[in-house]
């Protein structure tokens, strides 16, 4: 499998971008190639008032830095409205970045051409929340898979299909899959398919924006594992943005915590778990019902509800919720600090 | 009998469609008491919220629906009362929380005149009483500036608060059977825990029933005495709420608890899975309705359907093999 994916790749006009943007770039002091590389991304919203003019921003992601690791899973998680969603798609390009850099490969993808970076998506794919709005309904599932062979130009139409049917397969469908239509599956069938449109080009990251929120809890376990199976035979690096912290917690290497266009917290799994240290991950922790009656849980009740992006709070913007916010969260901006080794937070209080 | 608070005998619930009558809720039988919260649990089209609807007989198209067994409601069976009789009750002794709040909020009218509806149509009171009860209900939810709010609309204010709302609008009249269909699944879970909290504090307050719809385990370990687990319009297995999680005796019940993943001890092992994927009502299996999704379905389970036994402690198991299989699976919890 892997093999045929390689000779598909180099059949590709350009095939050397799959190839090339992965030399091993070797980061001093750390054994663990990055794959991408984020720093200080923001994507900001205008908003129009009556006569058309910009008064005003939401600032859905608001200088946001992290990196992700080759071969890893990295979990986004937060609250709906935090920007997770919106930070996914804007790596992606799927919307204009207002300002920052991501290096993919050595090279900033943000400064690219609209045709250079065209060429760069192969390697970048998404797997959206709701396969069913993603599929065009009079589209054959197999021409679906097809489509991003057929916009990278790679392999012949034979190729291609050939190629579908492995896929398919990959991914747990039945070959007759292929000529049929979206409205004939189930939920879970169709994440399968859209799955399978992915990683059809053989990419390097797949970002998964809430992959299995939609799915009930038996068909949400089969495309966990699927995910799973998929990374390890391919060596894919999964950016895996979703709300539930118990299937992130399952899934991910590292996890990075936002609030309101921010990353407030990030660290590897068990760490993060074991010793939250920003208070908005603590009360996120506790929140979580447990599926064991016999626990009873200590919950941090939050006081009120996410404040409007058009409008943060000043300081840090979280202490409007803040159970231990004091004067100087109202008016300084935490800064992201390094506590402990690969844990970053961002709390003026965090210890 | 007769002196639980609601008592589901046998009830069926028909729909005729396009391709044949489809019996969505398959003759099942539960109770609620005073005080206590009910969880139905199961997955999508599993007949959970068919149920719940039943109840209030929100399905009444003729020649469409149809409904058997009963439904008795502090004596009364609610599938023989006349429907001035059961609008009387809707909404006054029994209430319901929808999973969608800016779809069941009436858009063109203030937060405060959908409070006020109720309270003035079944408690009599003056549109000057009513009024001071609104806001004393918004308070109540923990909404603040409730003077302000009442005179609102549903889009002026967030998902979080719209769902106390309609938690305020269900509560206005104090009912004594209180039906919430997925209260908090299109919440966040900091907003989620809130309205949950809020839920139980009230119970406690009114000495409600409760009948929680959810399919999230996690709330039902946290916040229910008892269980129903639904598959395919059948219960397959009910009891209280430590009994079932620590040992749950229907395969469905055990596959659903070990594949949700754990937020505590090992992570790195696989999920476990349940094969396959629920069948249409159109094809409803012949003989236990799990068989073909089940590990441990033999020749019998195929071809010939097990009734609901009761075992001790009041659990409830629709399966045939139930003594075989306990403790089988038991990586639960």
């Amino acid at each position: 499998m892997q093999h045929e994916a390689l000779k598909l790749d180099s059949d590709h006009g350009n095939g050397s971008y799959g190839t090339a943007a992965f030399e091993a770039r070797p980061i001093i002091g750390n054994a663990r190639e990055k794959l991408l590389d984020i720093k200080g991304i923001k994507k900001y919203f205008p908003v129009k008032n009556t006569i058309g003019v910009t008064k005003k921003y939401v600032k859905a992601v608001d200088d946001v830095t992290f990196h992700l690791y080759e071969g890893e899973t990295y979990g986004l998680v937060g609250e709906s409205g935090c920007g997770k969603s919106t930070l996914g798609r804007t790596i992606l390009r799927l919307t204009d970045p207002t300002d920052g850099e991501v290096f993919f490969g050595g090279t900033d993808i943000f400064k690219l051409s609209n045709s250079e970076f065209r060429k760069q998506r192969q390697n970048l794919q998404m797997v959206f929340q709701d396969p069913y709005s993603s599929l065009n309904p009079r589209k054959r599932i197999g021409d679906s898979i097809a489509e991003p062979m057929v916009i990278h130009n790679i392999g012949t139409s034979q190729e291609r299909m050939e190629r579908v049917f492995d896929i398919l397969e990959k991914v747990g469908l039945h070959a007759d899959t292929y000529y049929r239509f979206p409205h004939e599956f189930s939920g879970g069938q169709r994440q399968r398919i859209g799955l399978a449109r992915a990683l059809v080009v053989n990419p390097k990251l797949v970002i998964c924006d809430e992959p299995v929120s939609a799915l009930d809890v038996s068909i949400q376990s089969q495309i966990i594992n699927l995910l799973e199976d998929l990374q390890e035979e391919f060596g894919l690096t999964y950016l895996f943005v979703a709300h539930d912290l118990s299937v992130v917690r399952h899934i991910s290497d590292r996890i990075g915590v936002m609030y309101l266009g921010k990353m407030v917290e990030e660290a590897e799994t068990d760490e993060l778990f074991a010793n939250p240290l920003h208070p908005y991950t603590k009360a996120l922790l506790s929140s979580i019902p447990h599926p064991n009656p016999k626990i009873k849980q200590e919950k941090i009740i939050l006081k009120g509800e996410i404040p409007s992006p058009i409008n943060p709070p000043s300081g840090c913007n979280f202490h409007t919720r803040c159970p231990l916010a004091t004067d100087i969260c109202k008016q300084a901006v935490p800064k992201r600090v390094e506590k402990r080794p690969g844990h970053f937070v961002a709390c003026h209080l965090a210890e | 009998m007769g002196d639980h608070l609601l008592e589901v005998n046998n009830l069926k619930t028909h729909f005729r469609t396009e391709r044949g009558k489809v019996t969505a809720v398959d003759g099942i039988s539960f109770h609620v008491d005073r005080g206590e919260v009910l969880a139905i649990v199961g997955e999508s089209g599993c007949g959970k919220s068919v149920t719940a609807q039943s109840i209030l007989r929100l399905f009444e198209e003729k020649g469409v629906t149809s409904y058997d067994g009963e439904i008795n409601f502090e004596g009364k069976n609610l599938l023989k009362i006349s429907d001035s009789e059961m609008r009387k009750i809707r909404g006054n002794d029994i209430s319901m929380i929808f999973q969608d709040p800016l779809s069941s909020l009436n858009p063109v009218f203030t937060i405060g005149d959908q409070i006020m509806e109720p309270i003035m149509l079944h408690q009599k009171l003056s549109k000057k009483e009513a009024y001071e009860r609104a806001i004393e209900m918004l308070k109540l939810i923990g909404i603040p500036a409730p003077e302000q709010r009442v005179h609102e609309y549903p889009h002026q204010i967030s998902g979080g608060m719209r769902q106390r709302v309609m938690i305020a609008i269900a509560l206005a009249c104090q009912p004594k059977l209180l039906i919430a269909d997925e209260p908090t699944t299109a919440l966040d879970v900091t907003i989620q825990s809130q309205i949950l909290e809020l839920i139980d504090s009230l119970r406690q307050k009114l000495d409600m029933g409760i009948m929680l719809i959810t399919h999230d385990l996690g709330v039902v370990a946290q916040h229910c005495t008892r269980v129903a687990v639904m598959y395919l319009g059948e219960v397959v297995e009910e009891g209280d709420v430590e009994s079932l999680f620590e040992n749950p005796l229907h395969p469905y019940t055990q596959g659903l608890i070990s594949s949700i993943p754990q937020l505590f001890g090992n992570r790195n092992k696989k999920l476990s899975i349940i094969k396959g994927m629920v069948p249409s009502l159109n094809e409803i299996p012949k003989g236990c309705r799990f068989a073909p999704r089940c590990p441990f379905a033999d020749a019998k389970c195929m071809n010939e359907k097990p009734e609901l036994e009761t075992l001790d402690h009041n659990k409830r198991i629709k399966c045939w093999h139930h003594q075989t299989i306990k403790g089988a699976v038991s990586n639960a919890t």
